[in-house]
């Protein structure tokens, strides 16, 4: 794919950003799986939106000239990607047909009138080579300005991934984060006779799973660049650790000694991950090369120590380890030194996961009978619960940091669902397979085909 | 590693079909299926078929099998006082005289018998796999229960690990695994070093009463098989367990 700038024909004013509260931003952006427009027949899961409703921003996406000609609508994708972060408000067409393509062909008047204050128009052509041209313009109705302008040569294949990397554009226009539309995600699903390791879009479409076997899977996570997937199969009848290219499908282990080997975390830098192994007796932590050299260990406790995180960058992680009675959350300066406590509420806390901005986490903590995702902010250590199932787990932040997806058992049946990060957006999202768990969220990909 | 693991009965045939349809498209994954039910329906044809023959011979191969195990013992008898080792298993013999040595109570005059090393055939462990399906026989209990949070090997089934211990000092040419596992809920990653935890457990006890290390292998599934399903106390006791799984590096396939 390639793409270029459009020239802004419109005057140029300065780039508007929404004077919105931090706190209110963030509980915006809610993926993943399809909205009611698209087509289930390629879904794999689907999503609820519970909550929110809070500052959004208003937006209208018009049917981009040429687009009903291919599969994949344009503007019903980004659309929908754009009402699923929550942060929109998605205004509709309205019945002025032919809909402006180009910014020369748009009658303010009408739009303004209608109350649309952002207009996204575009087009699809084919091109002499064979290859289609999309063109987008975001257009201020109010100012009479091109916010942002591209014109990208595909195919049609790529008409999707085309579609969320322009609602990413229009997205970090309008709220000034990154959009997370274009990224993946991996899970790993469960049917009657095998566990099935999943990668797809961010919202649901194009599932494949990369990895099926009657034996478990467990604990995938991303190479910081999305080029590999790293996991635990127990295809030998034990837990090895596995890294799985996603170009070109091959596979290595990274660590298979006696006993468990398990919970892999990237270094930042992916050249290096953390695992918990239990060849010296109880699990502990270890940091290895990513091609399986200069293995160390990294905790010396008598206790279990498990799922690291590494802190954005690099220079702490945090663990679970029971040293002090339970199992609590740990932190530990990456190049050794003193385990700190973190959690100190209740007696089961678990599952730590650093936020893309390293100033907070993500856990489980059980609470009576219930397990539930909370985030714990590192500075003020004030700790917020912002699930409330019975059985919560495996909590993974979206890559700006403004929604968290995690696992949920619903009727014995595990469901994913995402929360933005300060509780108050909820999404519950069904899986057709019968049993779904332990998502990881890929990471933003700049130049992604 | 030609060595295949043999769980008892029905974790014998499930070990056949272990390691396949490893298959990356969904092309591959449709014939896969399609292979898959095949191996379903033969599979379950199979343990029909051995299902009522096992009942039949149950009682019939006890019978023999006492006779090989006589056979065998006084087979080692002239081993040791010929000063012959059998053939292979050298490894699990000499750890299995050295243990038999470290084990003996301090006052006792000490005997140091080496253990025979002559090996199962395929017929005979087959044999023995049967016997260890009849209930009235101690190795039919081949699971340690634990309680929350725990990792104790208590009471019965402390029986239970010296049952097997028994058998495997007897026989150090045949190889368990002890695989330990967690109740479902809460998390995955700790749930599987608490499942390597309880069967580190048993592990020890094992050694404690003299079987060499090289004769088990621990191993963790942690919540990721549960025998039942559900969020019930029930299920979640029944799943807080470590399994005796007996394996063969003589058995075919």
């Amino acid at each position: 794919m390639s793409f270029t700038a459009l020239p802004n024909i419109l005057p140029l004013r300065v780039l508007i950003r929404p004077t919105v509260h931090r706190w209110l931003s963030a509980f915006a952006l809610l993926l993943l799986a399809l909205f009611t427009s698209a087509r289930p027949s390629f879904a794999q899961l689907t999503i609820e939106i519970i909550g929110g409703g809070q500052a959004q921003l208003p937006a209208t996406v018009l049917p981009f000239a040429g687009e009903e000609r291919f599969p994949h609508h344009m503007s019903e994708i980004i659309s929908a990607d754009l009402f699923r972060s929550g942060q929109f408000k998605m205004g509709s067409p309205g019945d002025v047909k032919p809909y402006p393509a180009e910014p020369t062909e748009v009658k303010f008047g009408y739009w303004k009138e209608k109350g649309d204050q952002m207009l996204v128009i575009g087009k699809v052509s084919p091109r002499p080579d064979g290859k289609l041209e999309v063109r987008f313009r975001l257009i201020d109705v109010v100012k009479q300005a091109q916010l942002a302008g591209y014109s990208y040569a595909v195919t049609v294949p790529q008409l999707r991934a085309t579609a969320h990397k322009i609602a990413d554009i229009i997205y970090e226009k309008l709220t000034g984060e990154p959009g997370v539309f274009g990224t993946r995600i991996a899970y790993v699903a469960k049917t009657s006779e095998r566990f099935e390791l999943h990668v797809s879009d961010a919202d649901g479409f194009n599932s494949q799973f990369i990895l099926a076997h009657r034996e478990p899977i467990m604990s995938p996570v991303w190479s910081p660049d999305g080029s590999q997937i790293a996991y635990v199969s127990f295809e030998r009848r034990k837990s090895i650790v596995f890294l799985h290219n996603l170009k070109d499908g091959s596979r290595r282990i990274l660590a298979n000694f006696e006993g468990s080997n398990s919970s892999p975390a990237w270094h930042p830098d992916g050249k290096r991950l953390a695992i918990s192994l239990s060849r010296d007796g109880v699990a502990q932590v270890y940091l290895v090369n990513a091609d399986g050299t200069g293995l160390q260990r990294f905790t010396n406790s008598n206790a279990i120590d498990t799922e690291p995180s590494f802190s954005p960058d690099g220079k702490w992680l945090l663990f679970t380890s029971d040293r002090g009675g339970s199992p609590q959350i740990y932190r530990m300066p990456a190049g050794g030194g003193e385990a700190e406590r973190m959690t100190f509420e209740g007696n089961y806390n678990t599952t730590a996961r650093y936020s893309p901005d390293g100033k907070s986490f993500a856990y489980v903590q059980r609470n009576g009978s219930r397990y539930n995702v909370a985030i714990m902010d590192l500075a003020s250590k004030q700790s917020l619960a912002i699930t409330d199932n019975s059985l919560d787990e495996s909590p993974t932040f979206a890559p700006n940091g403004k929604l968290i997806l995690y696992s949920s058992v619903v009727k014995n049946r595990g469901t994913l669902a995402a929360v933005s990060s300060d509780g108050r957006l909820k999404q519950r999202i069904t899986a057709q397979a019968p049993d779904v768990r332990e998502p990881a969220w890929g990471p933003l990909q700049s130049n992604r085909q | 590693m030609n060595k295949v693991w043999i769980g008892v009965a029905a974790a014998l045939l499930v070990s056949a079909c272990g390691g396949k349809g490893f298959l990356g498209g969904n092309q591959a994954a449709v014939e896969q299926r399609d292979l898959f039910e095949k191996q379903e329906a033969q599979k379950k044809e199979a343990e029909a078929a051995e299902q009522k023959t096992k009942e039949e011979q149950i009682r019939k191969e006890q019978d023999e099998l006492k006779k090989q195990l006589a056979a065998q013992q006084a087979q080692a008898q002239k081993d040791t006082a010929s000063g012959q080792n059998g053939k292979g298993a050298t490894g699990a013999a000499t750890g299995g005289a050295t243990t038999g040595a470290g084990s003996t109570d301090q006052g006792e005059q000490p005997v140091v018998t080496p253990l025979p090393a002559t090996t199962l055939t395929e017929q005979a462990l087959k044999e023995t796999m049967a016997a260890m399906n009849d209930p009235s026989n101690p190795l039919s209990r081949r699971s340690v229960y634990f309680g929350y949070d725990s990792i104790n090997v208590e009471g019965e089934y402390s029986q239970v690990v010296e049952a097997h211990a028994k058998f495997l000092l007897e026989h150090p040419e045949v190889k368990i695994r002890v695989e330990g596992n967690t109740d479902v809920r809460g998390s995955r990653e700790y749930n599987l070093a608490l499942g390597q935890r309880r069967s580190d457990s048993v592990k020890r006890a094992f050694s404690l009463l003299g079987v060499p290390s090289a004769q088990i292998e621990s191993v963790s599934f942690g919540e990721e098989k549960p025998r039942i399903q559900g969020d019930t106390e029930d299920a979640h006791q029944e799943n807080r367990r470590a399994d005796i799984v007996y394996s063969g590096k003589d058995m075919a396939q």
